[in-house]
C-alpha cells in the first residue's frame, strides 16, 4: 500500500472535521505511517470466501411496539448547550 | 478503625453489614476518607460524590435494618467516568467533554443502584478509554498504587488502582481490547469482560460499539459473580443486548474442575514475553492440571491477526461514534470560529487529544474511499475467520487459558511516545473482543515485585465455567500485594 503523504493527512483530517496544527499533521504522518505498515500481512490471508462480521452477537434487531414512552425534557436537551437560548441551540452561521 | 475494612472483599462487608457490626455510612465515610486522602497521590479518582454517596448510604441503612438487602446494598462502588451518571459530571477523561452532566443514567448505573450500591466517585481512564496505560487522559496520568513508579495498565486504569488502593471494594470498567483485564492484571485485581451483549452499553460512552462490553474489577471471584449478577440485564435500548440465558453468574462456583478440558494456545507466548510472566503461568498450568484439568496444547494461528483487525475496525467504529463531539450540543466550544464548519474544526482539534485524533483518522483512512476494501473490510472478514477459529476450539475445550499481558506494569512515560510498542500490550486479550467472547483476569504471581495475571477465555455464554475455573484457581492460590501507599 503506497506512503501515507502530508496531503492525504490533510484530507482525512478535514474529513474527520478536525482543525491539526502543522506540527500534529507531520506526527500523525509518522504514527499512521507506522501502524498501517505493520497491519499489511493481513492481506496475506485468504479471504475470497469470507463474509465480514460486523459485531460477535448472534441476535438480531428486535422491532419494539410503536408505543409512546417517556423521553428527556426540552430543559433536560439542552442543559448542556455551552451556547443556546429559551427553546434552541445557537449556532455560527452556516453561510458566510 | 484499623485500615483492614478497607480491603475486605464484598462477601465479608455483606455479612458485618448485615450484622450491624458496621453502617453503610460508616463504611463508606472510612472509603471517601481513605480515597480523598491517598488521590492527590495516584489520580485514580476524577470526582468525588460525597454528598451523593452519604445520602444513599443512609438509604441503604434504612433498607439494612428492614433486612431488605440486595448482595450490594451499602457497598462502596467508582465507576469510569464514560458511563453516565445522571447529574453527576461525566467526562470520558476528555477536554471536549469539559462541564457535560449527562440528564440520564446508564443501564449499569439503574441496575447498581436498584441494589443500593453506593457510588463514591468516577474513576480516571485514557481519555474515551483509547489506551493501554492511563496516561493519556485530560486529568494527567494515574500512577499504580503497589509501585508509584509504574502505570496501572488501561483503560480502566483508574479503578484498577481504586480497589488495589482502597478507595472502594469494587469498581466498574469498560473493556474494548483489554481495558478491565489489563489494568487488573497490572494492579493484581481481579477484572472480567462477560460475553458481549450480556451487559448493556446504553449509557456506556461509545468508543467501539462492536467491541465495547462493561464489567467488573473486584477482590474476590464470587464478587466478580455477584456483580455481573447486579449490572446485566436484557435492555431494549442496546440494540446487541441479550436475554440472559442464565440467572447467577457464580452457579458453578465450587464445582470441582476435574476432567474440564483447558486449551493452552502456544501462539499467546509471543516472543518478547517476560520470564517471571512465562514461570508464573506455568506454573499455574501445573496447579490447575494438579486439580484434575485436563491441558491440552492448542494452535490458533489467527491470533496473531487479531492486533491489526482490532486497531482498523475499533479507529473505523471510534471515528464513527466521536463524531457527535461537535462542540454545539453539549462539551467544549471554542472561541474563535467565525463560521459552523470552522466552529467544529476548532472544537474538535482543541478538545481531543493526541491518541484521539490518531484514531479518528486511522479509522477515517481506513474508511475512506480507495482504502475501504483493502482494510476495513478486509479486516471485518478475518474477524469472521478468528470468531470461526475459537468456535471450533470451544468444540474441543470447555477453556483457553493465556497470560494476561505479555509483561507486568510498565514505567510511567515508558511506551506514551511510541503508539505501535503501547498497541502491542493488548495482544493477548484482544482476540477475546474480536470473537465476543468473556475472559477474565486473575492475579497468578509475582514478577520484579509486581502482579502477573492469569488470563481464563471461555466459549461465548461459557461466562459461569469462566467463574468456575478462576473461583478454583483463587482458592488454591492466593496472591496478594498490599498497595505502596
Amino acid at each position: 500500500m503506497a506512503e501515507i503523504k502530508k496531503e492525504n493527512i490533510k484530507h482525512i483530517a478535514r474529513l474527520s472535521y478536525l482543525h491539526l496544527s502543522e506540527k500534529e499533521l507531520e506526527l500523525m504522518q509518522n504514527d499512521l505511517n507506522d501502524i498501517l505498515d505493520k497491519f499489511q500481512k493481513l492481506s496475506t490471508i485468504d479471504t475470497e470466501n469470507t463474509l465480514p462480521t460486523g459485531h460477535p452477537s448472534d441476535v438480531f434487531s428486535e422491532m419494539r411496539e410503536d408505543k409512546e414512552s417517556e423521553s428527556l425534557s426540552k430543559d433536560e436537551v439542552l442543559q448542556n448547550a455551552p451556547n443556546k437560548n429559551e427553546s434552541f441551540i445557537i449556532v455560527k452561521p452556516v453561510l458566510d | 478503625m484499623s485500615d483492614e475494612i478497607l480491603y475486605k472483599n464484598i462477601s465479608e462487608l455483606r455479612n458485618m453489614l448485615d450484622k450491624e457490626i458496621i453502617s453503610s455510612v460508616e463504611l463508606t465515610q472510612e472509603f471517601l476518607n481513605r480515597s480523598k486522602k491517598i488521590n492527590p497521590e495516584i489520580n485514580s479518582v476524577i470526582s468525588h460524590t460525597e454528598e451523593y454517596a452519604m445520602k444513599s448510604a443512609r438509604e441503604a441503612d434504612m433498607a439494612i435494618k428492614d433486612q431488605k438487602t440486595k448482595f450490594l446494598t451499602g457497598i462502596p462502588v467508582m465507576i469510569k467516568d464514560n458511563i453516565s451518571t445522571k447529574n453527576i459530571e461525566t467526562t470520558a477523561a476528555s477536554k471536549i467533554l469539559n462541564g457535560y452532566i449527562p440528564p440520564y443514567d446508564a443501564t449499569v448505573i439503574k441496575n447498581l443502584l436498584n441494589d443500593k450500591a453506593i457510588i463514591c466517585g468516577k474513576t480516571n481512564l485514557d481519555e474515551f478509554a483509547m489506551g493501554s496505560s492511563t496516561e493519556n487522559s485530560s486529568f494527567g496520568a494515574v500512577k499504580n498504587p503497589l509501585d508509584l513508579s509504574k502505570v496501572p495498565g488501561g483503560s480502566s486504569g483508574g479503578s484498577a488502582a481504586s480497589v488495589a488502593a482502597g478507595q472502594c471494594v469494587f469498581a466498574l470498567g469498560s473493556d474494548t481490547g483489554g481495558s478491565i483485564r489489563q489494568p487488573a492484571s497490572f494492579c493484581g485485581v481481579i477484572g472480567m469482560k462477560p460475553t458481549y451483549g450480556l451487559v448493556s452499553r446504553f449509557g456506556l460512552i461509545a468508543f467501539g460499539s462492536s467491541l465495547d462490553q462493561i464489567g467488573p474489577l473486584s477482590r474476590s471471584v464470587e464478587d466478580c459473580a455477584n456483580i455481573l449478577n447486579s449490572i446485566s440485564s436484557f435492555d431494549q435500548k442496546d440494540l446487541t443486548s441479550l436475554r440472559r440465558p442464565f440467572n447467577n453468574f457464580g452457579e458453578k462456583i465450587g464445582e470441582s474442575i476435574e476432567g474440564l478440558k483447558i486449551g493452552i494456545p502456544k501462539e499467546y507466548l509471543v516472543e518478547g514475553i517476560e520470564s517471571g510472566v512465562r514461570i508464573a503461568y506455568e506454573n499455574s498450568l501445573k496447579e490447575l492440571e494438579k486439580s484434575g484439568a485436563i491441558l491440552e496444547e492448542i494452535s490458533l494461528p489467527l491470533s496473531e491477526y487479531a492486533l491489526a483487525v482490532y486497531y482498523i475496525i475499533a479507529p473505523a467504529e471510534a471515528s464513527s461514534n466521536l463524531s457527535r463531539y461537535d462542540g454545539i450540543k453539549y462539551g467544549k466550544s471554542t472561541d474563535i470560529a467565525k463560521n459552523s464548519i470552522e466552529h467544529t474544526l476548532r472544537s474538535r482539534g482543541e478538545g481531543f487529544g493526541n491518541e484521539v485524533k490518531r484514531r479518528i483518522l486511522l479509522g477515517t483512512y481506513v474508511l475512506s474511499a480507495g482504502y475501504y476494501d483493502a482494510y476495513y473490510l478486509k479486516a471485518q472478514k478475518v474477524r469472521t475467520l478468528i470468531r470461526e477459529e475459537f468456535q471450533k476450539a470451544f468444540n474441543k475445550f470447555d477453556a483457553i487459558i493465556t497470560p494476561t499481558t505479555p509483561n507486568v506494569a510498565f514505567n510511567l512515560d515508558e511506551k506514551i511516545n511510541s503508539p505501535y510498542q503501547m498497541y502491542l500490550n493488548d495482544v493477548c486479550t484482544i482476540p477475546v473482543n474480536i470473537a465476543g467472547l468473556p475472559a477474565i483476569s486473575i492475579p497468578n504471581g509475582i514478577d520484579n515485585n509486581l502482579p502477573t495475571g492469569l488470563h481464563i477465555i471461555g466459549p461465548r455464554m461459557g461466562d459461569q465455567t469462566v467463574i468456575q475455573i478462576a473461583h478454583h484457581y483463587e482458592k488454591i492460590s492466593q496472591w496478594k500485594i498490599k498497595p505502596k501507599i
